[in-house]
């Protein structure tokens, strides 16, 4: 197992258009990274040019601290998993799990020795002498699976490797791969464009849009410390809800100002938002960093009409309009909101995120 | 009422079932029975063929009556004909050797001199014992026979008087009279032929013997190819052709065929259709050009200045049928035994060839089929060094118009490339339960 680092690393079709530009990325020993994005967002070319399916235009692709940029794919001890398992129909799936090993000229009894130890860990023994055809869609992902491990590469490739199974299957490979990691302890490079997926598995999550990394960190970074409007939109359901405010001075206090309500930003809010006063601002805050209360709290900043709920068991979603605009709640299971009814929402305040408007970046701390 | 509904249903299905079968029948005697038309010809032999109505039925022995000639030194051979019922004469002879060869080339029937000296001696000896009986069978035989030629002259007289007395007024007795004989006649005429078979039966046991001895089935095929020139270089000419043919269409058509499939490039469209521009050609039309192209590039009158000419279109049909197959088998297939250790030309060898094979028998048996039988080029292409269908042609078209001949050359020419499609059968047939995945 080894490590895998990219460097400004790029890709043009044509002659203007970047599939990816400037990708840097160091990917550490044994470590889970998940590319996410959505189509089009240029995370398959970046992995493919990691396979060396694809040239690159520029930019430089080390393996455990060797340049691989220019080398076949079967020199660059990789292995991956496709997108559509790409299992070869034409041969039995143990001669689809052997096949890399027999290019190897290993002998084979140690070939026998090794598909027998990934057929375990897959738990597909009993398919060996069968032909994928035979197979349900999930037997011959696991295939594709046990192919790849077979080989023990430094570097384990899988582009979107759950997306063609049903949704419970999916849910349920994904924790079994999870476990298969956690043995393997593979250096694994994961694409998907399901962000449920990208946060239980990664170790860490590279999140990219039009060819550029926008942000790279483990689940709770993206999730809770987005780096720009983009990160906050795209990670988690319901998405963070982005309300337009306007800064105020008044007798030396920064009021948050909307339409609808004013509030004063305390703490490290207040350090983050002093130099920006008379400005407009958005804020971002995620449906379950609301609170809704059925009297009128101190915590409360503004009332507002329930226009629907989405029960969900687990919680329930409670939907509200501000500015001609839907903001959603996540609210615990009890009590039961109705629509129609009158209800007075809260913040939590340390969890409130500020973008610029205009580039669209998070607000810091100066 | 519903009632009356189901049986109006059934009816309709009844009657949908009927025309169903109706062209399923109609289909099998469109196609099927042409060619065992062809082929039962082709085991037929001269006096068979010529043996109208033609039966149909597949023949494996012909039986012989070998009788002496009254008053002669001879003796008549006659054979058993199946659409008529009766024996037919064939030859009357002395010589033994010429008659023994004359029935093999007529009959097909390998009868040896030794044979039809045994059926001789056998005749003699029963014409000897019954002598007696033939004599006397053979007088009133003939007695007979000559009454029937009165019979004859009388039944003409009769008609040509009834012709000029019919339809004139005062004369209706006459005609009554007339029309009386005239019956009277014919019916005397058909008890005395009845007469003449009867006795003719009893005298064929006494005065003939009869042997049966099987046919040599493929006597035509030898034939064929002692009487056509050059008939077996010719047959491995076409051979040449046809498999030279195949490999020029395969190996361009498939390696096109596979650009076509993988890659993007521009005017790849109207490539695609310009190749099928070529067949738009009729191929007798381009033949005299290529003529003279041929003979300039040094090709003319040699197999392979006729397979370059056949795959110019077979090259455009295995382009159309393998990019289909190969846009059939993912891309992913080839990177992932790139990925796993194949190079770029070995994961095209190892894998997209395998699953492609199917599509690439099927054109191989096009290109095979297509050039082998084609006529009408060869003809114009070759002049000393014919491929087999034109010796085929030349002898439809000869003087002799043996059509037994001719169909023995048929299903000659038929039989490689039937042959040739039971061998890729198992490639055609092979399909990796489609290549899905």
């Amino acid at each position: 197992m080894a490590t895998l680092k990219l460097k400004n690393l790029s890709k043009r079709y044509g002659k203007t258009v970047w599939g990816a530009k400037d990708i840097n990325l160091e990917v550490h020993d044994k470590e889970f990274i998940v590319l996410l994005g959505p189509s089009g967002c240029g995370k398959t070319t970046t992995m493919r040019m990691i396979a060396g399916l694809e040239e690159v235009t520029q930019g430089i692709i080390y393996i455990e601290d060797k340049d691989v940029t220019f080398l076949p794919p079967r020199r660059r001890d990789i292995s991956m998993v496709f997108q559509s398992y790409a299992v070869w129909p034409h041969l039995t799936v143990f001669d689809n799990i052997a096949f890399p090993l027999r290019l190897k000229k290993l002998n084979s009894n140690e070939i026998e020795k090794r598909v027998k130890e990934v057929s375990d860990l897959t738990k597909i023994e009993e398919y060996l002498e069968r032909f994928p055809r035979q197979l349900s869609g999930g037997q011959r992902q696991r295939v594709a699976l046990a192919r790849a491990l077979v080989v023990q590469p430094k570097v384990f490739l899988m582009d979107e490797p759950l997306s063609n199974l049903d949704a419970k299957l999916r849910v349920k490979m994904r924790t079994e791969m999870k476990a298969i990691h956690k043995k393997t302890q593979a250096t694994t490079v994961f694409v998907t464009h399901d962000q449920a997926e990208a946060m239980s598995m990664a170790d860490r999550i590279v999140i990219m849009k039009d060819g550029s990394i926008v942000q790279m960190g483990t689940t709770d970074d993206v999730y809770f410390d987005c780096e720009d409007m983009f990160v906050a939109g795209f990670i988690g359901t319901p998405p963070t809800n982005f309300l337009t405010m306007e800064l105020q001075e008044k007798n030396g206090k920064l009021l948050l100002v909307n339409s609808a309500f004013s509030f004063e930003p305390l703490g490290e809010n207040y350090e983050i938002l002093k130099n920006y006063s008379n400005k407009i601002v958005v804020m971002g805050v995620r449906p379950e960093s609301m609170q809704v209360f059925k009297e009128k709290k101190l915590e409360s900043v503004f009332s507002r009409e329930v226009l629907v709920t989405e029960p969900q068991g687990s919680h329930q979603i409670v939907a509200i309009e501000l500015d001609d605009q839907i903001v959603k709640i996540v609210a615990p299971p009890f009590p039961k909101v109705d629509p129609g009814e009158i209800v007075h929402i809260g913040f939590e305040h340390d969890r409130l995120m500020f973008f610029n408007p205009e580039t669209e970046k998070r607000i810091r701390k100066a | 009422m519903s009632h009356k509904d189901l049986k109006a249903k059934q009816t309709k299905k009844l009657i949908g079932r009927t025309i169903f079968y109706l062209f399923i029948v109609f289909i099998i005697m469109v196609i099927l029975l042409p060619i065992y038309f062809l082929l039962s010809i082709s085991f037929m032999s001269d006096q068979e063929a010529y043996d109208w109505p033609v039966p149909l039925g597949l023949s494996f022995r012909s039986e012989f009556k070998i009788e002496p000639v009254l008053g002669t030194s001879e003796y008549l051979i006659s054979v058993y004909s199946r659409s008529q019922e009766e024996y037919i004469s064939l030859i009357q002879g002395s010589k033994i050797d010429q008659m023994s060869e004359f029935l093999r080339n007529k009959t097909n029937c390998n009868v040896s001199e030794e044979k039809l000296n045994e059926a001789i001696v056998e005749v003699n000896a029963l014409y000897e014992t019954n002598s007696e009986k033939i004599d006397s069978l053979t007088e009133d035989i003939s007695s007979l026979e000559k009454k029937i030629l009165s019979l004859n002259q009388n039944i003409i007289k009769a008609k040509r008087n009834l012709s000029i007395v019919e339809g004139r007024e005062s004369m209706e007795a006459v005609e009554e009279q007339l029309r009386a004989d005239l019956k009277e006649y014919e019916s005397e005429k058909q008890s005395v032929s009845l007469e003449i078979k009867e006795k003719k039966s009893v005298l064929t046991p006494l005065n003939s013997t009869s042997f049966q001895v099987f046919k040599n089935l493929f006597a035509n095929y030898v034939t064929f190819f002692k009487v056509t020139r050059d008939s077996i270089p010719a047959l491995m000419r076409s051979i040449q052709v046809a498999l030279f043919t195949v490999f020029i269409a395969l190996t361009i058509g498939g390696m096109s065929g596979y650009a076509f499939a993988r890659y993007a490039f521009k005017g790849k469209n109207v490539l695609k259709l310009s190749t099928l521009f070529v067949r738009m050609f009729p191929g007798i039309a381009i033949a005299m050009p290529m003529v003279i192209i041929l003979a300039e590039m040094g090709f003319y009158d040699k197999p392979i200045g006729l397979s370059l000419v056949y795959s110019v279109g077979q090259i455009a049909l295995t382009i159309w049928i393998t990019a289909s197959i190969f846009m059939g088998i993912p891309v992913e297939l080839e990177e992932a035994a790139q990925v796993f250790g194949r190079t770029r030309v070995g994961a095209f060898i190892h894998i997209t060839l395998p699953l492609a094979l199917p599509g690439l028998a099927a054109s191989a048996m096009y290109a095979f089929i297509g050039s082998w039988a084609e006529t009408a080029q060869a003809i114009v292409l070759t002049q000393f060094n014919p491929t087999f269908p034109v010796v085929v042609y030349q002898t439809m078209v000869g003087a002799k118009g043996m059509v037994n001949l001719i169909a023995a050359g048929g299903v000659t020419m038929a039989l490689p490339a039937v042959l040739f499609t039971i061998l890729i059968r198992k490639y055609i047939l092979q399909m990796w339960g489609g290549v899905k995945v």
